[in-house]
């Protein structure tokens, strides 16, 4: 597996407009100095948490009703939002899955699968639509991946679905204990213990979000080209800007890989868009925080094993029936270098 | 609620956001006042080779049977370091892995022969050692590596591309991860082989190498070590009165040990902690 770095950074960089407030490091003009010299810009993606969603919040059950036909040509899917007549249930599990879509979450939580009076299979597929509103498909973590709590969705300021790559090229930089304190704090809307935006808490910046619009092709295969090869990279990125191969340049930087569908429950149908799919409107695409793989990826020649991969690529490991169509990977990275190194031997 | 305007518009659309930051929306990284203790590296370098365990009850070969067999597994989370993250709450937050993570599973089988009559076909005498050594680069794969483990306050690595450590028998794995496989001559193959447990067992259990948990009060790491110890005895005897040039009796013992380390591992470990919790939020 390899990438080209022409396709792999996209050229539709953001613009560098600053429409908001730059705090320059002491010694340098908040105007004219480069990116790493500021402390804080109000035009860098940081991360920020815009939601918190309570996923067992009191809405309304819903369901949905799939039908799976197999031919040579492929598969076929036929959903219903009423109860096929006669439908007679015999098996029943849990099943949960979570999609963000632009103003709601799917969150999957029970399947059940029988037979209609005319002996076609169905499966019924229980959720819940929670509004989130943000008008983007956001990047999200679950609360238990990073606290003692469990049953929440936090979801950040960072769009899935938009296809970026932020110009910064200065390394991360060692952190400068004077600066403490530039006065500039915003309250949020979480209340009195949680500070909004402020100019001294410290974030790490997206560098880039990438999606399948500017990534090399997957390697598809099936009837109608459904699957993916669990084996193909489906997204690159590198920090690399020109053709030169710099061992180790993928350190400071960390990767996000979400899998995308034009269904809430983690279908792809290829050929149709999520707006065309019955039921489900115009939310899509859904991203879910299934289980990928980030691997490093040398500039030419097989994948790498080694952790100093000119690039990084999101691999869709034994999940290539899920038939990703809207993947998205989110590049971040840290200005500054940890200020505390300590090295242990254990 | 006051706001200081660092969102972003177009200056010729006023309703279109340009920028990509909120002012009400909160930072989820450190605070710079806390910094040096909420957002640290702690650079791993892992020697800790493990003794073998020794505890499985002998097993009791029931009467009209041939074998029997009995075993025991030793999980350790043993703590390797810690530091005040200076909030006197829970924070917020996750660990980031990256690095260069080996994972070493070695295993030793012993196995006696008590021969009466003719010369067994069965096993032998002998001690043999495995040891398998795999070394798995820890890409900074943030969603991965913020996954809990089966302990609630805990941050850790999972589902890397190991997983699970295991020691056989057999030439070939069918199965991923690392194994300590010993080469046991042909001629005594046939007694180990009649318990296929013996020749996967798995020792890690698909756990994680590392546990990043934070509590109250401190920032712990965590290492996962696993033992196993597995004892087959093994009863095969013929007896025609006869032929008595051919009768026989013998009893094979196999004493099978395992564990994992990590001895070799260079790893960064990076902590960011948010100056708030969770319950803030909801």
């Amino acid at each position: 597996m390899a990438f080209d770095l022409k396709t792999c950074n996209t050229p539709r960089l953001r613009k560098r407009a600053d429409y908001g407030v730059r705090v320059a490091r002491p010694g340098y003009d908040a105007n004219e100095c480069a990116q790493n010299q500021l402390v804080f810009n109000s035009n860098w993606p940081i991360i920020q948490i815009a939601e918190v969603i309570d996923l067992n919040k009191d809405v309304e059950t819903r369901y949905v009703w799939l039908n799976e036909t197999y031919s040579e040509s492929g598969v076929t899917r036929e959903w219903r939002e009423t109860e096929p007549a006669g439908m007679t249930y015999n098996t029943g599990y849990e099943q949960t899955g979570i999609s963000v879509g632009k103003n709601y979450i799917w969150y999957q939580t029970y399947n059940e699968s029988g037979i209609d009076s005319d002996n076609n299979y169905w499966q019924k597929i229980t959720y819940k639509k929670i509004y989130h509103g943000l008008g983007y498909p956001p990047m999200f973590y679950m609360s238990e991946d990073i606290s003692n709590i469990s049953g929440y969705l936090i979801i950040t300021s960072v769009d899935l679905s938009v296809d970026i790559d932020y110009p910064y090229t200065e390394g991360a930089t060692m952190f400068l204990g004077s600066l403490s304190d530039y006065g500039i704090a915003g309250s949020s809307k979480f209340g009195k213990r949680v500070p909004g935006l402020r100019s001294d808490m410290f974030s790490k910046l997206i560098q880039a979000v990438k999606t399948e619009k500017t990534s090399n092709s997957p390697i598809r295969y099936g009837p109608n080209l459904e699957y993916i090869s669990p084996e193909a990279g489906i997204l690159y990125w590198s920090p690399l800007k020109k053709l030169e191969n710099y061992e180790g340049c993928l350190e400071p930087y960390e990767a996000v890989g979400y899998y995308g569908f034009n269904n809430p429950f983690g279908y792809s149908d290829v050929g149709v868009d999520y707006n065309e799919l019955s039921g489900f409107g115009t939310d899509g695409p859904y991203y879910r925080d299934d289980q990928a793989i980030i691997r490093a990826v040398p500039y030419s020649g097989d994948a790498s094993d080694s952790i100093f991969g000119d690039g990084v690529a999101f691999t869709d490991l034994g999940q290539g029936t899920y038939g990703s169509k809207y993947a998205s990977m989110v590049i971040i990275r840290s200005p500054m270098v940890s200020p505390e190194y300590e090295e242990i031997v254990v | 609620m006051s706001d200081y305007g660092f969102a972003t518009y177009d200056e010729k659309n006023p309703k279109k956001r340009l920028g990509t930051v909120n002012s009400k929306w909160p930072i989820f990284g450190p605070k710079y006042v806390d910094i040096s203790r909420s957002f640290k590296t702690i650079h791993i370098n892992d020697t800790y080779s493990p003794s073998y365990k020794t505890g499985t009850a002998t097993p009791v070969i029931p009467a009209g049977e041939y074998y029997a067999s009995t075993e025991k597994r030793w999980h350790e989370k043993q703590l390797i370091h810690q530091f005040e993250h200076g909030y006197n709450f829970r924070p917020m937050g996750y660990a980031v892995f990256s690095g260069d993570l080996v994972v070493n599973v070695k295993c030793t089988i012993t196995q006696t022969e008590v021969i009466t009559g003719n010369t067994s076909s069965y096993g032998g005498n002998f001690t043999l050692d495995g040891l398998a050594t795999q070394s798995i680069p820890i890409l900074p794969d943030v969603k991965r590596q913020m996954k809990a483990s089966y302990v609630s306050t805990a941050y850790s690595p999972t589902e890397l591309a190991l997983g699970k450590y295991f020691f056989g028998i057999q030439d070939t794995s069918e199965y991923g991860g690392v194994r300590g496989d010993i080469i046991v001559p042909d001629s005594c193959l046939d007694v180990i082989k009649r318990d296929y447990t013996v020749a996967s067992e798995y020792l890690g259990d698909g756990s994680v190498p590392y546990v990043v948990e934070i509590d109250d009060k401190y920032v712990k790491i965590y290492r996962n070590v696993y033992w196993l110890d597995f004892w087959l005895k093994f009863y095969s005897s013929y007896y025609n009165a006869s032929y008595p040039q051919y009768n026989y009796t013998h009893s094979v013992d196999d004493r099978i040990k395992g564990a994992t380390s990590y001895a070799g591992t260079s790893i960064d470990c990076t902590i960011y902690l948010a100056p708030y919790r969770l319950e803030d939020l909801i």
